[in-house]
């Protein structure tokens, strides 16, 4: 690179409150694992909010409504699965809500039905693939006609309960107080590739640890769509029904119940295992449906962000910062790229200086929320903590590695940049752009996938790229979905019953 | 008796039969135990995260020495 091309503006007079403009956007690179670090530091204090003081041994009436559509390959196992519960078993019945399955759905469950009569109830749909929530009204408008039902847990077909689960989860509603309640979703394949390996290790971050943090801030984003188990009450606070407006119907209750005055909590050691996608089309489409339904979400509660009030928390500070760090993280990956590479023409040393300060930033971040998330769940740990490491991708790793131990890279790239190589210069043009530019090589992977290298070639994008920065990619995809007004489409995830038990 | 009648009775998992109430008293005293002792142990678990971080950045400090 020309030498001319390194700029050395000395940003003085006017130009001042630019250079601390475009310093304030290289830090919001860094404001998402900073504000992560944040909630996992709280997770320490949430033996205090665990909300076990105010539980009790109570046993509600409960019914269980699955929706179901072409879901023959796993609906058997989880009947099979919910009868078998350590639960009073006159006080459970299972109403799975047929949605016009093509498949041997309705032969399974009636096969079940007429084994366990009264226990298991098939409802079926003669037009279906309106999506989840529709299903679930079909159920709920029955369910609710019948006084029999106290409580009412929500899942997926595919989700396996572990025995305790159900009673771990009820024992919170012997507080009037809470509406509902869920539970720690895990990642179950049996024989799970790099995929379910990341997300295993993602649903300790987003799951185990983040819900234990919003248990202690007192206000919760999403009751997981496979575990919600509510009160008959709050569903009638509600309006006995849940919203088909959005795709992401399961974050819709959840703020409907915390607006409706009602406690959310989620119990860590109540768990269910699901059965997550083994590739990136099947993720892409998964959290495509997941990332829109945030936008719906962001829009259609924007009178409640950072707005206090005395029924819920959702208008607390701390909440908000934490769902627009999510919500806004690859357009802040974009902004503090886009300032250093400014930065690097219009003044290179300072640019050079702020690269360093973000990314150590980024390595303690990194190293707290990665070492904290591994202890909170060993035994997935033991599984994925190659995943974890990865989770940022091999070159994030590389920059966190040099910015923290340079003398290890003093052979590659000169200590004095000013006179150093300009292949040196080039290389740290790149690295600038990778703080964005990892989601574009993240994105890549996708589209290989299907390509006759794409077996061996994707995972190596992944696993360079980073799994953070492709669900980054993702998120990003859905605000251009959402801008041209993309038609909602129920995307199911495909199951094929490979949980292991 | 529904949950709110249930809530408000002396005992919260009653309703139940006797012999099966007293089991399930006992599960759920278990499961609380166990619990709780889980979600106290998120303590060291979380100092001994934060002791990594800080031997990271000694490490750094040490490095430049």
């Amino acid at each position: 690179m020309h030498p001319a091309l390194i700029g050395s503006l000395a940003f003085a007079g006017w130009t001042r409150p630019l250079f601390w403009f475009l310093v304030g956007l290289v830090f919001l690179g860094a404001m998402p694992l900073v504000v992560a670090s944040v909630q996992f530091v709280v997770i320490g204090r949430h033996y205090r909010h665990d909300h076990y003081d105010a539980a009790g041994p109570f046993f509600p009436r409960i019914a269980v409504l699955i929706p179901a559509w072409n879901e023959g390959a796993v609906i058997g196992a989880s009947i099979d699965r919910l009868l078998s519960l350590e639960y009073p078993a006159d006080r459970l019945r299972i109403y799975v809500v047929d949605d016009a399955s093509t498949d041997e759905t309705p032969q399974v469950v009636l096969g079940r039905a007429a084994a366990h009569p009264g226990r298991v109830v098939h409802l079926r749909r003669d037009k279906g693939g309106e999506g989840k929530a529709h299903t679930l009204n079909h159920g709920l408008a029955l369910i609710l006609d019948d006084d029999w039902m106290e409580a009412l847990l929500i899942m997926d077909a595919d989700v396996i309960y572990a025995p305790d689960s159900l009673r771990k989860m009820s024992r919170h509603l012997y507080d009037p107080k809470v509406g509902a309640v869920t539970a720690y979703i895990k990642e179950g394949s049996a024989e799970g590739n790099y995929m379910t390996r990341f997300i295993a290790y993602e649903y300790i971050t987003a799951q185990a640890a983040s819900r234990r943090s919003q248990n202690v801030f007192g206000a919760l984003a999403c009751l997981a769509g496979g575990a919600q188990l509510h009160s008959r009450s709050n569903l009638e606070a509600i309006g006995g029904r849940i919203d088909t407006s959005s795709l992401a119907e399961d974050t819709f209750t959840t703020f409907n119940t915390q607006l409706a005055g009602n406690r959310v909590v989620f119990d860590g050691n109540a768990t269910v295992l699901a059965e997550e996608p083994g590739n990136i089309g099947g993720l892409w489409k998964q959290r495509l449906r997941w990332a829109r339904g945030n936008v719906h979400v962001t829009k259609h509660f924007k009178h409640i962000w950072f707005r206090h009030s005395r029924t819920h928390r959702l208008g607390s500070v701390a909440f908000g910062i934490s769902w627009f760090c999510l919500f806004l993280l690859p357009i802040f990956m974009i902004l503090s790229s886009t300032a250093l590479v400014i930065l690097f023409f219009a003044n290179f040393p300072a640019s050079w200086r702020l690269f360093h300060r973000l990314w150590i930033v980024n390595a303690v971040s990194f190293t707290f929320l990665t070492s904290f998330a591994l202890l909170i769940d060993t035994g997935t740990a033991r599984r994925v903590w190659r995943e974890a490491l990865f989770f940022p991708g091999a070159v994030s790793l590389l920059i966190i590695g040099y910015t923290c131990f340079p003398r290890l890279f003093s052979h590659v790239i000169h200590q004095d940049l000013h006179v150093g190589h300009p292949e040196a210069r080039v290389a740290i043009l790149i690295a600038y752009m990778w703080v964005a530019g990892c989601m574009l090589v993240a994105y890549a992977a996708k589209c290989v996938e299907n390509t006759r290298a794409g077996r061996v070639l994707s995972p190596v994008l992944v696993y360079l790229a980073g799994f953070g920065p492709l669900l980054c990619s993702v998120t990003l995809a859905s605000y251009f979905y959402e801008l041209r007004g993309a038609e909602m489409k129920w995307d199911k995830t495909e199951k094929s019953g490979k949980i292991a038990v | 008796m529904n949950i709110s009648e249930a809530q408000e009775s002396g005992s919260p998992s009653s309703g139940l039969p006797s012999s099966d109430r007293q089991s399930r008293e006992a599960e759920f005293a278990e499961d609380l135990k166990s619990s709780r002792h889980f979600e106290a142990s998120l303590v060291w678990r979380e100092s001994l995260a934060i002791a990594l971080v800080v031997a990271l950045i000694v490490m750094r400090q040490l490095w430049f020495i």
